[in-house]
């Protein structure tokens, strides 16, 4: 099997080719949780570029630090700390920034879609109420806004007869179409979207994910999509960064990675996942144990322990982040030492 | 009406329980108003008469969206909740409720709850946890569990005795008014308190060597091993994943013959869902249980189950064989839920979704309950009358007037 | 106790229960604190006979005699030694904190309990009665039960004065742990005792008791340190302990006056520093356990 991935990547250095300018480049994040016992590490050593106009899923099991990497690039991160690592978006270090103008950024530059939406609706206005303000607050109210609103709703199939109501007489598949069009309205540069559909239902879901997937492709945005659910994410991005206690894994083109995916979590990832549209009842699999404990963890590599790949070597050290590339010139980069030159050998003995 | 071929693969059992016309209203409580004013109670019609069979030994899944009813179904089985009307057979005999009730207190039926979180007690070792099912029902016969147990009601006891007398003491000493009085009093009670908190903690440390065989053949099955180190843990010490299987292994204990399952897999990560999935397959092989597997995934129905009924705002959509309403679904409903599931396969577009969302409960939609959401309804008597749910194949009925095979 | 425990455990694996009572103190500054100068008082009114140089209505001295060697806190207008009255006094107000906590415990978990479980009428009924409680200002309501209790001659002084400090406390201990068992009667392990068939009186003793008790455990600190202040309150109103035992509280009220405190400061210093000592450290023991017991904050650990 591993054979198999070695001939059809071919190591070479980054081609940046396929991509044009980059929006939001992440080096070498590290955000820990400092506890009792010692420090959480929530984000390890993460590098992330995000192009224009591309949707980028972020996929993770729960606490893997995907919810933390979007909470970071906003700095809204409770009880979290940068420890090292730059976060530029348009050239701004987001790291470094001081938080007044921080505040500036976030609404019409970086915007973010909660989960849990009912949250984020003041129970006490009405949503037309909820739009003024949000301009105001932004200075963007003018005389084109009435018709931007207008526009967005009929976009995100709100009914304007509607926009009189409180939050609380919206069911939640509404109440977070109204959020999404709360975040459009300031035409953010970059939407980190954290699991907005995880907790509607599976036809209210389907459907906000079509309006979405149009909506993304009409106004030309920037997403990074995070969720647990690969699904989502092979209908809604273009590419994948894998996440797994706290490290990237693997990341690249969504459709090299659910056919030819090169990371053996990635892998098992996707085998686990059931499809109702088999023909033939299957047993699933699953991966064996529990994600490491990121108290101080060891520097081996974090999967080495589930991994039936794995060898010495992955208890000993830590791997680096290898590109791979592919024929169509996909940029797609993996950490595993399947894929390096000097211990790729050890592998194909097995 | 075009007749297709019928299905082959029919799975015909014994019947274990059947549930016939069913039924669960729950008043809707109004405001001041409504209570004095003698208006119509309205009612949230959870279970709009709902009839179908578990057999032995296989998985019977219930899927739909929330507030389809499929939870509350799952309650009234295991007697948290009592049903309005509905009559039950357990096994061809026909009882009514108030009959099936002692039946299930006889422990058979058992249920795995959704959240592994909040589903175990703090302050109960997992052990405990499931071994406190067999003490509910006096099944704990060996003596050194009895004796464990004995010594963990003594230390009990001794500590209430010992907070009753500080109490006694401190009456006495008000009694006496004199600064003595006092003296005695704070020592005694500091004193018995110190006492009976090193006992406490003494026979915790006691209880912790000692653990059921039962339990440890249980948890190793579960696939909680090194079972003795599971046994002496606390619920917030182990993953959501472990907990679910203690969960699974309390129900088991009590060697239940129908388990139900509400949704015990989606609060995990999808990594770990197949293996909890399959520790409860093997357990039904093993032990020769029906499973009644609650769950608004249909994938992991698709997988796991063996029939379904699917559930749409209190009625029964669509029932039968897994493979057959995979293959062929015929109410429209169901074909917009297999249509709208994210698939792992980039490019797979969903089509025909409903618009629209699930109806209010309490005043359902006339006639057909999902046409005002339905693609394909066209015709005016989807309005006004009510579908039957009627058996288009063998072992595959359906309620729609318009099933798709007809189109 | 239990939980210290349980932390060494997943920690090292340790089952030595001093030391894990130890490595609590440890970690806990503001418990150990607390728990020091709650001990040295306690020792002050167990070993008062021993410690005291005089007696508490002794006339050891002259009338307001300054801190000297033979009264390091000087004596008051009748000549009693103010040390000594300050070591007595300690008894009488551990006696009061404890006993009008026990007795507020005793009655307002149990109530509490019954009335989250059960519900209905029992509830609506024990609620009115928590409530217009409640919507007392306490100080007032402690004084009109203590002279009730006092004057009709129900109770002794210091009973009374007990008993009146724990009824305002009812009410609280009764709220809180009603609104517990509320929220953990819906929790999926009460749900799962049901279905088992389990009776009720099981699940009250076994799955609902002792998850809510933690939770009454972080307000007994402040519950002692509102009846000892509520104890000075009380005596500074002179209506509290009588006259020849040593109270705090009376002390207090008893060197009031602007001249006295002027001419006369070791008169309230001592009493009144006692008073804030013993209530520093019980608020000083409340907030760690507060942490620790807080059901959010340990839900969340739990998690």
């Amino acid at each position: 099997m591993t054979s198999s991935i070695l001939s059809s990547a071919r190591k070479t250095q980054s081609n940046d080719r396929y991509y044009n300018k980059a929006l939001l480049e992440i080096k070498n994040l590290i955000v820990e949780y400092p506890v009792k016992e010692g420090n959480v590490r929530a984000i390890d050593d993460v590098s992330l570029t995000l192009y224009r106009g591309e949707v980028l899923g972020l996929v993770g099991e729960s606490g893997c630090g995907k919810s933390s990497l979007g909470f970071t690039i906003l700095k809204l991160l409770k009880g979290g700390v940068i420890r090292s690592g730059e976060i530029s978006f348009n050239d701004i270090n987001l790291v470094t920034i001081p938080e007044g103008e921080m505040q500036l950024l976030r609404g019409p530059e970086l915007s973010m879609i909660f989960q849990a939406s009912q949250n984020a609706l003041n129970p006490l206005q009405k949503v037309l109420n909820h739009f003024i303000d949000t301009l105001k607050t932004h200075y963007r109210w003018n005389d084109e806004s009435w018709q931007k609103i207008l526009e967005l709703l009929n976009r995100l199939e709100i009914p304007e007869s509607r926009l009189e109501d409180y939050p609380f007489q919206f069911s939640g598949g509404m109440q977070q179409r109204i959020v999404i069009a709360l975040t459009l309205i300031l035409n953010p540069k970059l939407i980190i979207a954290d699991e907005p559909t995880t907790a509607l239902d599976v036809l209210v879901q389907a459907r906000l994910l079509e309006i979405l997937k149009e909506i993304i492709k009409e106004y030309d945005l920037t997403v990074l999509y995070i969720t647990h659910d690969l699904g989502i994410v092979a209908e809604i991005t273009n590419r994948v960064a894998i996440m797994y206690a706290g490290q990237i894994l693997e990341i690249g083109d969504t459709q090299t990675i659910f056919q030819n995916a090169a990371h053996p979590y990635t892998r098992a990832l996707i085998e686990a996942i059931p499809n109702v549209k088999d023909e033939e009842k299957k047993l699933l699999s699953f991966i064996p144990g529990h994600p490491p404990d990121l108290r101080n963890p060891p520097l081996i590599c974090c999967f080495a322990d589930r991994c039936s790949y794995s060898q010495d070597i992955c208890h000993s050290k830590k791997p680096q982040s290898i590109n791979l590339n592919f024929e169509n010139g996909v940029q797609h980069k993996v950490k595993c030492f399947i894929y390096d030159d000097r211990y790729g050998h050890l592998f194909d003995q097995k | 009406m075009i007749k297709l071929e019928p299905e082959l693969n029919i799975q015909s059992g014994t019947p274990l329980l059947e549930i016939i016309n069913l039924k669960k209203y729950f008043p809707v409580e109004g405001g001041i108003i409504q209570r004095i004013l003698p208006t119509q109670k309205d009612y949230v019609h959870a279970i709009d008469d709902i009839s179908f069979t578990i057999n032995r030994g296989e998985i019977f899944c219930l899927v739909g969206e929330s507030g389809c009813g499929k939870t509350t179904t799952a309650n009234i089985l295991v007697g948290l909740e009592e049903p309005t009307a509905g009559s039950f057979k357990w096994k061809d005999n026909l009882i009514s409720y108030q009959d099936l009730k002692p039946k299930i207190k006889d422990i058979k039926s058992q249920i795995v709850f959704q959240n592994p979180y909040s589903a175990l007690s703090p302050r109960m070792r997992l052990g405990d946890s499931v071994l406190h099912s067999l003490i509910i029902h006096n099944r704990v016969q060996d003596k050194i569990t009895l004796k464990r147990l004995k010594n963990a009601f003594k230390s009990e006891i001794i500590l209430f005795i010992s907070a009753l007398f500080s109490i006694f003491l401190f009456i006495i000493s008000f009694m006496l008014d004199a600064s003595s009085g006092f003296l005695i009093a704070i020592t005694a009670a500091l004193l018995f308190t110190l006492a009976s908190g090193i006992y406490v903690n003494y026979s915790l440390i006691q209880k912790k060597k000692i653990a059921d065989p039962r339990v440890l053949d249980l948890f190793t099955e579960v696939g909680l091993s090194p079972a003795l180190q599971y046994y002496f843990k606390y619920p917030h010490e182990v993953s959501g994943g472990e907990r679910q299987r203690a969960n699974i292994a309390r129900a088991i204990i009590l060697n239940p013959e129908l388990l139900i399952a509400d949704e015990p897999t989606s609060m995990l990560d999808v990594s770990l869902r197949a293996g909890i999935l399959d520790s409860l397959k093997s357990l039904q092989e093993t032990h020769n249980i029906s499973i009644l597997f609650i769950t608004h995934d249909l994938a992991t129905a698709r997988h796991f189950g063996d029939r379904i009924s699917v559930m749409y705002v209190g009625k029964v959509a669509e029932m039968g064989s897994i493979d057959s309403i995979f293959k062929n679904p015929l109410h429209p409903y169901t074909k917009a839920l297999i249509e709208a599931i994210p698939t792992p396969i980039p490019g797979d577009k969903a089509y025909n979704l409903p618009k629209g969302e699930v109806p209010d409960a309490v005043h359902p939609p006339p006639g057909c309950r999902y046409h005002p959401r339905c693609t394909y309804a066209k015709f005016p008597y989807c309005e006004t009358e009510e579908p039957e749910l009627r058996e288009l194949f063998p072992n595959h009925y359906v309620a729609c007037h318009f099933p798709l095979n007809s189109i | 106790m239990d939980l210290s425990i349980r932390e060494t455990r997943t920690t090292n694996g340790q089952k030595n229960i001093i030391l894990s009572i130890f490595s609590f103190l440890r970690q806990n500054k503001s418990f150990t604190v607390g728990m020091f100068i709650l001990s040295i008082i306690v020792i002050m009114a167990l070993f008062a006979d021993f410690l005291a140089p005089y007696g508490y209505a002794e006339r050891s001295g002259d009338r307001y005699e300054a801190p000297s060697q033979d009264h390091p806190f000087g004596t008051t207008l009748l000549g009693f030694d103010v040390l000594s009255r300050v070591i007595y006094g300690s008894q009488v107000a551990l006696i009061i904190a404890f006993s009008g906590t026990i007795l507020s415990l005793s009655l307002g978990v149990p109530l509490g309990i019954i009335s989250g479980y059960f519900g209905g009428k029992i509830d609506r009924l024990f609620t009115l009665i928590a409530d217009s409680i409640y919507s007392f200002p306490s100080l007032l309501l402690a004084i009109t039960l203590a002279i009730y209790l006092s004057v009709f001659g129900v109770l002794k002084v210091v009973s009374a004065v007990a008993v009146a400090t724990s009824v305002v406390y009812i009410p609280t201990y009764f709220r809180v742990v009603r609104s517990q068992v509320l929220q953990i009667k819906e929790e999926g392990y009460v749900k799962a005792a049901r279905s088992m068939g389990a009776k009720r009186i099981t699940i009250l003793i076994r799955y609902i008791a002792p998850n809510v008790l933690a939770s009454t455990i972080a307000i007994i600190p402040f519950n002692m340190t509102d009846a000892i202040l509520t104890n000075a309150g009380l005596a500074f109103l002179g209506l509290g302990i009588s006259p020849p035992t040593a109270d705090w509280g009376y002390d207090v009220y008893d060197s009031r006056a602007l001249v006295k405190v002027r001419a006369y400061p070791w008169l309230i210093l001592f009493p009144g520093l006692m008073i804030f000592l013993l209530s520093f450290s019980l608020s000083l023991i409340g907030d760690a356990l507060n942490d620790k017991f807080n059901p959010l904050i340990s839900q969340k650990n739990a998690k």
